[in-house]
């Protein structure tokens, strides 16, 4: 970091006081032609491992683009209110719990905090409520069908392939 | 009141704090039945302030559908009052008449 901000001087960016920590720095760097964004996301409720790799932004179309993405790329992913630790409704609390059954890798996006992607959740998948389950691409349903297919033993067949190993009663 | 009712009470059956039918229930009653042409439909105001409902339909709609075609083609019908006053169905069946029937 020291370094970034030498060669900031030396360049004559003045933006950057070098009491500053590199927590609170947003925006970019410009060194060597290359931009650099210093902004680094210390939201304490959001987990590693269920952060999306990209942070949503932008217009509605391309919200539906993210939402297509989300789905694709994971074989579960849950769009819930709060997020897999630390849940904030009791309907996406027992979606979690009835997923986190199976071991399966769980992806999740918290829509409480952008409304805009709630929206374009709630088209995306014709759904007007949370959490919403989606499973290999396919909307699966709210929490209510999830328990249900946990019970009837569909869910464990929908997530054979997916899951390391199904945890012991 | 048990008369209002057609069906006997459930295991499930959660006691509405309002037990008249407020015209936001009425309304969206009617609009799932016209939707789904439905035999039968129910809809409860089940905190008072029609902010969570709880929805009972019995429909030949249903037939052949999947649980979650079955919520959507609800939840279609009643669409804008799921944007607006309603924050969340707690509880929701959607069964053929003859499951209804085997009940």
């Amino acid at each position: 970091m020291a370094k970034l901000l030498s060669n900031a001087v030396l360049k004559g960016i003045t933006s950057f006081p070098a009491a500053r920590s590199s927590r609170n720095v947003l925006g970019s760097v410009y060194q060597n032609g290359l931009k650099y964004s210093t902004t680094v996301p210390s939201d304490p409720d959001t987990h590693e491992d269920f952060k999306p790799t990209n942070k949503v932004q932008g217009s509605a179309a391309s919200l539906k683009d993210v939402v297509e993405q989300d789905v694709k790329e994971n074989p579960v992913m849950i769009y819930m209110k709060g997020v897999p630790d630390f849940p904030q409704c009791g309907f996406s609390s027992l979606a979690v719990r009835v997923l986190k059954h199976y071991n399966a890798p769980i992806s999740a996006r918290n829509i409480l905090e952008d409304p805009e992607l709630k929206s374009a959740v709630k088209a995306f998948s014709h759904w007007p409520t949370f959490p919403q389950i989606f499973i290999k691409g396919e909307f699966i349903g709210g929490s209510d069908i999830i328990l249900n297919m946990h019970q009837s033993g569909e869910l464990k067949e929908k997530l054979k392939d997916i899951s390391a190993s199904p945890k012991s009663e | 009141m048990l008369g209002h009712r057609r069906f006997s009470i459930k295991a499930t059956h959660v006691n509405d704090p309002g037990s008249f039918d407020s015209p936001l229930m009425q309304s969206m009653e009617k609009k799932i039945k016209e939707h789904l042409n439905a035999e039968s439909v129910i809809v409860k105001d089940a905190s008072g302030d029609g902010r969570h409902v709880c929805i009972d339909v019995v429909s030949s709609a249903f037939e052949g559908q999947s649980a979650v075609n079955r919520q959507r083609m609800v939840y279609k019908a009643i669409w804008e009052e799921l944007q607006n006053t309603v924050h969340a169905v707690d509880q929701m069946t959607t069964k053929t008449p003859s499951e209804a029937a085997s009940q």
